[in-house]
Formats: C-alpha cells, sequence, structure tokens
C-alpha cells in the first residue's frame, strides 16, 4: 500500500545536495462529480410540520420493503395495512418505527417539573436531567406506525437495538391483547449499486475529521500540520513524497473547529468583561483558512461542516460560506460541500456525514460500536432514520433525501472515537467499504483510500508526547 | 327576462363544486398530510411519487391561479 510504495526507493534523505530537484506530478483526477443536489437547500420555509418528511419516507419505501418481505417469506405473503388485520391472522405489515423511551430528553417533562414538581424531586430529579451516554432503558416500547393507524409489538423483536423512524416490515399476527407478536422483520436492505470501473493506478483518497481548531491544544496543531506536509510532499524523503503525489484528494469530514469555540460563556457576563473580546471561531477559522490554503494550493479539498462548525444546526448542513476563507478560496481546488456528501471520484462513489447520524443512533440504541451502526444505516437503506426525532432536520415536504437511491462503494462518517473500516457485501452482490474517521483532535489518526483496491489503512501523524511509552512517532503504515 | 337573477347562481354552484371536489383531495390520506403546503405542490407530489392523484384536481388548480381559497389547503387559515 502507501508504505510498501514508500519503502521501495532508494533512501534519499542525508545525502549530499543533488543540482536536480525530483519532482512528483500529483495524480490527477481523471473524472469528479458531486452529486450532493439533494443535499442543497434553495429558499427555506420552516412553516411546515414533520409529517410530511414521514409520510414520503413511508411511501418511498413501501415498495423495497415489500419486495423484499417477498423474498424473505415468499411470494404469497400478504401485505396489509393496520386497518385490515384480522385477529390471529399472520401476515406482513411495513411500517415506520417509534420507540417509547422514559428516558428521552422531553422538553415538555422538563417544564412541566419545574413548574411542579413532584414528591420525588427532593430524592432524585432535583435538577434536569444530566446528559448520559446512551438513554436506553428496559422498558422501552416499540409502536409500529403506517399511514392511519399505530401498534404495539411485540415477541422476537430487538426493542433496545433499534431507534425511531427506522422502516421495516415485520411478520406476524395481531393478539387478542392488541399487540401485534412479531415472529420475524426484515430491512430494505442495501440499494442496487453500478459497479466501480476498474483503475489502472494505486490512487488514494485522505480521509481527515475532527481537526478540532480552536481548542487550544498545542499537540493536535502539530499532527494537522505534519497531516498537512505529508500531503503536500514537503516531508520525507522521494520514496514517501511520491507516495504523496498517489492522494488525488483530500475529504475533511466535519468538526473543523474544535467544540470548545462554541462556548457561550460571554453571553452570561457583563458586558463591560466581554466588550473587547471576540467569539473564539473567529480566530479558529483564520487557522483553518491558512491550513486550507497550504493543502489547496496542491491538491482538490472538500470541505464539510460538522457539529461544531459555523453553519446550520438541522440535517443537511449547508457548505461553509466562501466569505470565511478569504485565502484559500483563492484556489478552484477548494470546494464547501454539504453534510452528507456524495461524490462520485474516479468512478467511486462516495457518501459520507460528519458523524452526527451515527452518534445520534449510537445515545437511542444498544449497538456500540459506530462501525456496526454505520452498517446498520446501510441495511435500513436510510442515512438517519432518528432524523426529525431527535436529530435537527429540515422540514421536507417533496422526499426524503436521506433514503439511499443507490448504493456507494465506500460509506464514511466522520469524528467517531476510533478508526475502523469494513468490506460488507449486499443481497445483490453489492460491496461496499465502510470508514469510521477517527477525530483527528484525540487520536492524530487520518484514513487512506485505496481506490483501485477499495481498501483502508489508517496513518497517525502523532508527535513525541511527554507521557508517550510507545513510539506513536511518524508512523506511515500499520 | 331576468338575466341578473339567472346569471349568479350557475357559477356558483360550478365554484361550489369545484371547491368541494379540493376539499375532499385535502382529505384523501392517500397522497399524504394536507397542511403547510398548496394543493398545487401535494398534486405535484403525489403525481411524482406515482399515487395518481385525480388530473380533475389539477385542471381545478390551473384555472383558478393565484385565488387562495382553491391554491390552499382546508387548514390554511390556522397557523401551522
Amino acid at each position: 500500500m502507501f508504505s510498501e510504495q514508500a519503502a521501495q526507493r532508494a533512501h534519499t534523505l542525508l545525502s549530499p545536495p543533488s543540482a536536480n530537484n525530483a519532482t512528483f506530478a500529483r495524480v490527477p483526477v481523471a473524472t469528479y462529480t458531486n452529486s450532493s443536489q439533494p443535499f442543497r437547500l434553495g429558499e427555506r420555509s420552516f412553516s411546515r410540520q414533520y409529517a410530511h418528511i414521514y409520510a414520503t419516507r413511508l411511501i418511498q419505501m413501501r415498495p423495497f420493503l415489500e419486495n423484499r418481505a417477498q423474498q424473505h417469506w415468499g411470494s404469497g405473503v400478504g401485505v396489509k395495512k393496520l386497518c385490515e388485520l384480522q385477529p390471529e391472522e399472520k401476515c406482513c405489515v411495513v411500517g415506520t418505527l417509534f420507540k417509547a423511551m422514559p428516558l428521552q430528553p422531553s422538553i415538555l417533562r422538563e417544564v412541566s417539573e419545574e413548574i411542579i414538581p413532584p414528591v420525588s424531586a427532593f430524592q432524585h430529579n432535583l435538577l434536569p436531567q444530566p446528559p448520559r451516554s446512551k438513554y436506553i432503558h428496559p422498558d422501552d416500547e416499540l409502536v409500529l406506525e403506517d399511514e392511519l393507524q399505530r401498534i404495539k409489538l411485540k415477541g422476537t423483536i430487538d426493542v433496545s437495538k433499534l431507534v425511531t423512524g427506522t422502516v421495516l416490515a415485520v411478520f406476524g399476527s395481531v393478539r387478542d391483547d392488541g399487540k401485534f407478536l412479531v415472529e420475524d422483520y426484515c430491512f430494505a436492505d442495501l440499494a442496487p449499486q453500478k459497479p466501480a470501473p476498474p483503475l489502472d493506478t494505486d490512487r488514494f483518497v485522505l480521509l481527515v475529521s475532527g481537526l478540532g481548531l480552536g481548542g487550544g491544544g498545542g499537540e493536535s496543531l502539530l499532527g494537522t500540520q505534519l497531516l498537512v506536509d505529508v500531503v503536500t510532499g514537503q516531508l520525507g524523503d522521494e520514496g514517501e513524497q511520491c507516495s504523496a503525489a498517489h492522494v488525488s484528494r483530500v475529504i475533511l469530514a466535519g468538526n473543523l473547529l474544535s467544540h470548545s469555540t462554541q462556548s457561550r460563556d460571554s453571553i452570561n457576563k457583563a458586558k463591560y468583561l466581554t466588550k473587547k473580546t471576540q467569539a473564539a471561531s473567529v480566530e479558529a477559522v483564520k487557522m483553518l483558512d491558512e491550513i486550507l490554503l497550504q493543502l489547496s494550493a496542491s491538491v482538490p479539498v472538500d470541505v464539510m461542516p460538522g457539529e461544531f462548525d459555523p453553519t446550520n444546526y438541522t440535517l443537511p448542513q449547508q457548505p461553509l460560506h466562501p466569505c470565511m476563507f478569504p485565502l484559500a478560496t483563492a484556489y478552484s481546488t477548494l470546494q464547501l460541500v454539504t453534510n452528507p456528501y456524495q461524490a462520485t471520484i474516479d468512478g467511486v462513489r462516495f457518501l459520507g456525514t460528519s458523524g452526527q447520524n451515527v452518534s445520534d443512533i449510537f445515545r437511542y440504541s444498544s449497538m456500540e460500536d459506530h462501525l456496526e451502526i454505520l452498517e446498520w444505516t446501510l441495511r435500513v437503506r436510510h442515512i438517519s432514520p432518528t432524523a426529525p426525532d431527535t436529530l435537527g432536520c429540515y422540514p421536507f415536504y417533496k422526499t426524503d433525501p436521506f433514503i439511499f437511491p443507490e448504493c456507494p462503494h465506500v460509506y464514511f462518517c466522520g469524528n467517531t472515537p476510533s478508526f475502523g473500516s469494513k468490506i460488507i457485501r449486499g443481497p445483490e452482490d453489492q460491496t461496499v467499504l465502510l470508514v469510521t474517521v477517527p477525530d483527528f483532535s484525540a487520536t492524530q489518526t487520518a484514513c487512506l483510500v485505496n481506490l483501485r483496491s477499495l481498501a483502508c489503512q489508517p496513518i497517525s501523524f502523532s508527535g513525541f508526547g511527554a507521557e508517550d511509552d510507545d513510539l506513536g512517532g511518524l508512523g506511515l503504515g500499520p | 327576462m331576468d338575466l341578473r337573477a339567472g346569471e349568479e347562481p350557475q357559477p356558483r354552484d360550478e365554484e361550489e363544486a369545484e371547491l368541494e371536489l379540493l376539499r375532499q383531495f385535502d382529505l384523501a390520506w392517500q397522497y399524504g398530510p394536507c397542511t403547510g403546503i398548496t394543493r398545487l405542490q401535494r398534486w405535484c407530489r403525489a403525481k411524482q411519487m406515482g399515487l395518481e392523484p385525480p388530473p380533475e384536481v389539477w385542471q381545478v388548480l390551473k384555472t383558478h391561479p393565484g385565488d387562495p381559497r382553491f391554491q390552499c389547503s382546508l387548514w390554511h387559515l390556522y397557523p401551522l
């Protein structure tokens, strides 16, 4: 891979200066198309309820689920609506899940308890619930909703794993207690995939997320500068520079600014204390502009916004405004893109988010591994089923743009606690490389995706800290 | 001859019938929620999703552009 190519060349460092400088031309991008148009919002109207997005989600997903139901339970299986159910009759129902969670933060509950505190408040519920990492509880209940009715589910269905907003097909029968006894269930599974044309040379795409600028940590700044130097070919000997020339694109997957740039302490302070201070994000954005300038002078860069970046909060997040980057926007290689982001690079379809979808499912599901959650979103054929319930979302009314129309070749999510990559196969021979891109400010690790072999390799850029026992130095390989 | 008395009830009956047709379109659950969007938007959405909305509704909407009694849904006077 990357490191093997580097090792093959002769070591040219520590040799007398030569008359001619070796130059390496970066691999040209043969084809690139940005297909994030469904995630761009034009004129925005918020005078709509979210019922539309759920209705369109169910209408769009229904044919896929009816197909899968027939594949799983025979072509003669009866697909019925909830209003047509007969007691004790085995049939299949397609609907949207709702999980009733007692621990789910509810603004109504918080407000009502403020006004009339219950007696038990003196024992334990004095303050509003502190944020927890998971809000699941053994008493959670699943309810299936279709266009007209809803019904509680019981039986062989994993309540703790599933989340609100998933569209699925259940097979079973309705019982005397009015609940639906589930014997089996299935999801829409992977969407159809067009095969990627084969490539003849190794080309790499570098995925980084969570640069976390403005966080005040000097460690991550060194790592970021090392990353920029490696990609622009200013580091290493000729072997490594040649390998770096094979990186055809860099994708920054969100959280370019640190969480601490969003602190709102100055709102609570007196005016005379905060008169001359400026928001922390101003300085951080200036730093980001300088880093992007160095990167885009050498390689095409796609910048996706994340949870802590200065753009809108609801999904899909719109691209950062070019006025914030006066230096870097001089280069046409800088592309400011949406979150989620979808593009075809040299025939390989990429689709990824900055991680808000995966971390929101993590909060409301028993699944622990971010890679497992990423695979699960692909299997239910929806990028973020918990939007708009627990994750902010724009009130779409025409279509739900988060349903996968086509299966990507590389599916990534940013800002995860650790690196992970896996290749999964679908029922119609789809092959997808899943990548969880770790938070760079914490792990100093980025991911290199080889477009030819669809393999992924972590690359870490840590400096030598005083506490480092094992040498996590400038490793260019596993 | 009392032409004036004869002219007005005719268009009003037709109009009433058309408005009734539009109200029934609003209340039909097959085409999704009707609040917050105009009837034309809802009709186009149903058409794009292959739900085959009645073409008569489109005809009526086309012949009365700009009239909020026709274009806006049944509940448009209520906020959200």
